[in-house]
């Protein structure tokens, strides 16, 4: 058990939140019996203040891309087959209702339309043995908006990307290229809606631009078909 | 930055509500907006490496997508409960660094020190800044010194000994004068702080 004087000596530390997690373990134990360190707050009152000492600067556009391409794609799931359930509802129950009252047969029109207008998502499986590799594509109708997110992904060579495709009967088209961070997850808006197409896959490329049909296997995909 | 008034932390905890209850993209949007270029400079600032940098900054704000329920006004203001989460995630990837690459975090530290000798206090655009570049300022060398590699470095207190080849005890005694001191210059309620 820490006296008195350890635990103040670690104090500035601890304010910074920068001790072990044994040394957390014993302050905290010593201090929620002792009431005799009592500028602890003091010093993380200033600890929280030093980061605002530090000038901005203004990142790159695409970090805002990736950061927002994360949260889409971590947004609650609305498979597509639901919604074209609740569409049929809808429509039907439009035209039982249309004979009863126009005015509830528009208001159907706008749930529906509301409906329409939520985000989608379909999830993609490894497709190569051995792949770890998992994610989710999103899409967002009202923004017309596509984003990709991956994780168990691979590192790359440095003259390597990761190449997003679209595909329709068959017919891959390129939709962009992205890099793994460090801890093999990866977030990439997508160069075109998913709209029309049956399939997304992800293949390893030549960097930096990719190629403009595959040159490997896909090592993860995903059903679109709608 | 308009983090001066009442309103703009009405609103930004009203951002952060939103994203906590309605899962709302936009409000995540807008606080990006307000606080990507001091994340951004933070975790610069910490790690020297642009890729690593940006890394720490995504990973922050999707941890306040995930955890902005979390927040608690208790733990001061909603930009300073934000960049501690910066501070904590560029630490934990500067514990991962080699020590090489650690070191070049701090070469490049000390290289901006080097290129702009008055950095600690220029006159900043925006007056909160300016107030704790100036206390940091007049805070002796070693003092600062210790603090800038124990908060911006992550450096243990023997780590720090072994860096700059003194004893620990030395260490310790630095940082607790140096944040005593700090904590005596800016005993005035910053305004941000004072007004969440």
């Amino acid at each position: 058990m820490m006296d008195c004087a350890a635990v103040d000596e670690l104090l500035p530390a601890i304010a910074f939140g920068n001790v072990s997690p044994r040394e957390a373990r014993e302050v905290e134990a010593h201090l929620a019996s002792c009431q005799g360190h009592q500028h602890l707050a003091d010093l993380q009152r200033v600890a929280s203040m030093l980061p605002m000492s530090v000038p901005p600067v203004p990142p790159r556009d695409e970090l805002k891309h990736h950061v927002m391409a994360r949260v889409y794609g971590d947004l609650e799931p609305r498979p597509l087959r639901r919604l074209w359930w609740q569409r049929t509802w809808s429509l039907a129950a439009a035209a039982v209702l249309a004979a009863l009252a126009l005015g509830l047969g528009v208001r159907d029109w706008m749930v529906s339309s509301q409906l329409a207008a939520a985000p989608m998502s379909w999830q993609l499986a490894p497709a190569l043995a051995g792949t770890r590799t998992t994610g989710a594509l999103v899409y967002l109708p009202r923004q017309n908006l596509a984003t990709l997110t991956l994780e168990g992904l691979q590192p790359l060579a440095p003259d390597r990307v990761y190449e997003v495709w679209l595909i329709k009967a068959g017919k891959p088209e390129p939709a962009g290229v992205f890099k793994p961070s460090a801890d093999g997850s990866a977030s990439s808006i997508l160069d075109r809606p998913p709209s029309g197409f049956d399939t997304v896959a992800v293949t390893e490329e030549p960097g930096p631009q990719g190629s403009s049909t595959p040159t490997s296997q896909p090592l993860v995909t995903g059903s679109i078909g709608q | 930055m308009t983090e001066g008034g009442p309103a703009e932390h009405e609103s930004e905890l009203e951002l952060l509500a939103a994203v906590a209850r309605e899962r709302d993209p936009d409000a995540l949007a807008r606080l990006y907006d307000l606080y990507g270029s001091q994340a951004y400079g933070l975790a610069l600032r910490m790690l020297g490496d642009s890729g690593v940098a940006e890394e720490v900054v995504q990973e922050a704000f999707f941890r306040v997508w995930r955890n902005a329920g979390s927040y608690s006004q208790d733990r001061g203001g909603v930009r300073s409960w934000f960049l501690s989460i910066v501070h904590h995630q560029a630490v934990d990837k500067l514990r991962r660094f080699n020590s090489k690459q650690r070191l070049d975090a701090q070469l490049g530290l000390a290289e901006q020190a080097v290129q702009r000798p008055d950095v600690w206090g220029e006159v900043a655009a925006d007056l909160e800044r300016q107030r704790i570049s100036q206390a940091l300022g007049e805070l002796p060398a070693e003092q600062r010194t210790t603090i800038e590699l124990a908060y911006f470095g992550g450096y243990s207190h023997s780590e720090i000994a072994n860096l700059l080849r003194i004893p620990l005890g030395t260490v310790k005694g630095r940082l607790r004068l140096g944040m005593d001191k700090l904590r005596a210059l800016l005993a005035e309620p910053a305004m941000d702080l004072a007004s969440e």
